[in-house]
């Protein structure tokens, strides 16, 4: 794949990530930190959660990697001091899918059209067993501090044909205005 | 009494979280998770508003909007799509189908609801 096109996916994840942790994140500490991605069947937090955005010639795994005290999201409602651990991970499938969709939606701004998987849960064992992301040539990693733990956002994409990144060359890297926590009214 | 809310969406997460958000300024909020239990609740219920998600399996917040549309069932509510979609296209087909605004996802809970009392009180709590 054409240096370009990675770097333009690579950035676009970012976008994405940036845009979805700036808006629903309510930890004390979001810093966002460029990050070497794990190695297929290396767990670096002991859960994860992942969803995919695919079409016919471009497809996106997004992984969040967490521990119990990966708080990106307060819970508001009951036991907001108390999460239990399904919370927390209720709370990261729903970055995840966030995250996802935003991403589903930067892309598709410029003309690739894609679905969305909802997100998964899977823990340190199932990722060893089964990793996801084999297959998928390229990568990138962000890590993000989350209160007293971290997460890392990971991304492996596997481009095939010259469609894509013909559509993202074209379009190239100018950033579109950031519509996400917009409200518009009819 | 306060404003009656509904809000749809798969996600539990995301429900709970606006649920706090909104119950903390005095609306009485009711859940759905799926389109098809959105339009079995408008049926037997009235509300102020309606936050609908987008992506949800069985049947998607278009498709509930297209169904009480049919059913002539939201009654006075105002119903705004709350997703991370943000295609011209779905947004003119909501216009058509009588949706009142799109919330893009990720979106701050609190301007939401903030929005919210906006909208129905004119800044009042609800």
């Amino acid at each position: 794949m054409a240096e370009g096109t990675q770097t333009i996916i690579a950035s676009l994840c970012k976008r994405a990530l940036e845009s979805t942790v700036g808006h629903i994140a309510r930890s004390s500490a979001t810093a966002i930190h460029e990050s070497k991605p794990p190695r297929v069947g290396e767990m670096p937090l002991p859960n994860c959660v992942y969803a995919l955005v695919s079409g016919d010639q471009l497809k996106i795994l997004v992984k969040l990697h967490f521990s119990g005290r990966s708080k990106l999201l307060l819970q508001r409602s009951e036991n907001a001091g108390n999460r239990s651990a399904y919370q927390n991970e209720t709370a990261f499938r729903e970055v995840c899918n966030v995250l996802a969709g935003r991403l589903k939606s930067e892309l598709s701004e410029r003309g690739l059209v894609l679905g969305q998987s909802l997100p998964v849960a899977v823990d340190a064992l199932d990722e060893i067993l089964n990793p996801v992301q084999v297959g998928y040539s390229d990568e990138a990693a962000w890590r993000i501090e989350a209160g007293d733990g971290v997460v890392l956002a990971t991304f492996h994409w596997q481009v095939s044909g010259d469609d894509v990144g013909q559509a993202l060359q074209r379009v190239g890297q100018s950033p579109t205005s950031d519509s996400s926590g917009s409200i518009e009214l009819f | 009494m306060g404003h009656s809310v509904l809000i749809v969406d798969d996600s539990e997460f995301a429900r709970a979280d606006l649920k706090a958000v909104l119950e903390e300024k005095g609306f009485q909020v009711l859940e759905a998770d799926t389109g098809a239990e959105c339009c079995d609740m408008v049926k037997n219920n009235s509300f102020d508003a309606i936050f609908l998600d987008y992506n949800m399996p069985v049947m998607n917040g278009m498709d509930a909007l297209k169904r009480m549309a049919n059913e002539n069932s939201r009654g006075s509510a105002l119903v705004f799509m709350m997703t991370t979609e943000t295609n011209p296209d779905l947004k003119n087909l909501g216009k058509q189908l009588g949706l009142n605004g799109w919330i893009v996802k990720p979106v701050d809970i609190n301007q939401v609801a903030q929005f919210l009392v906006q909208k129905l009180t004119g800044g009042q709590v609800a």
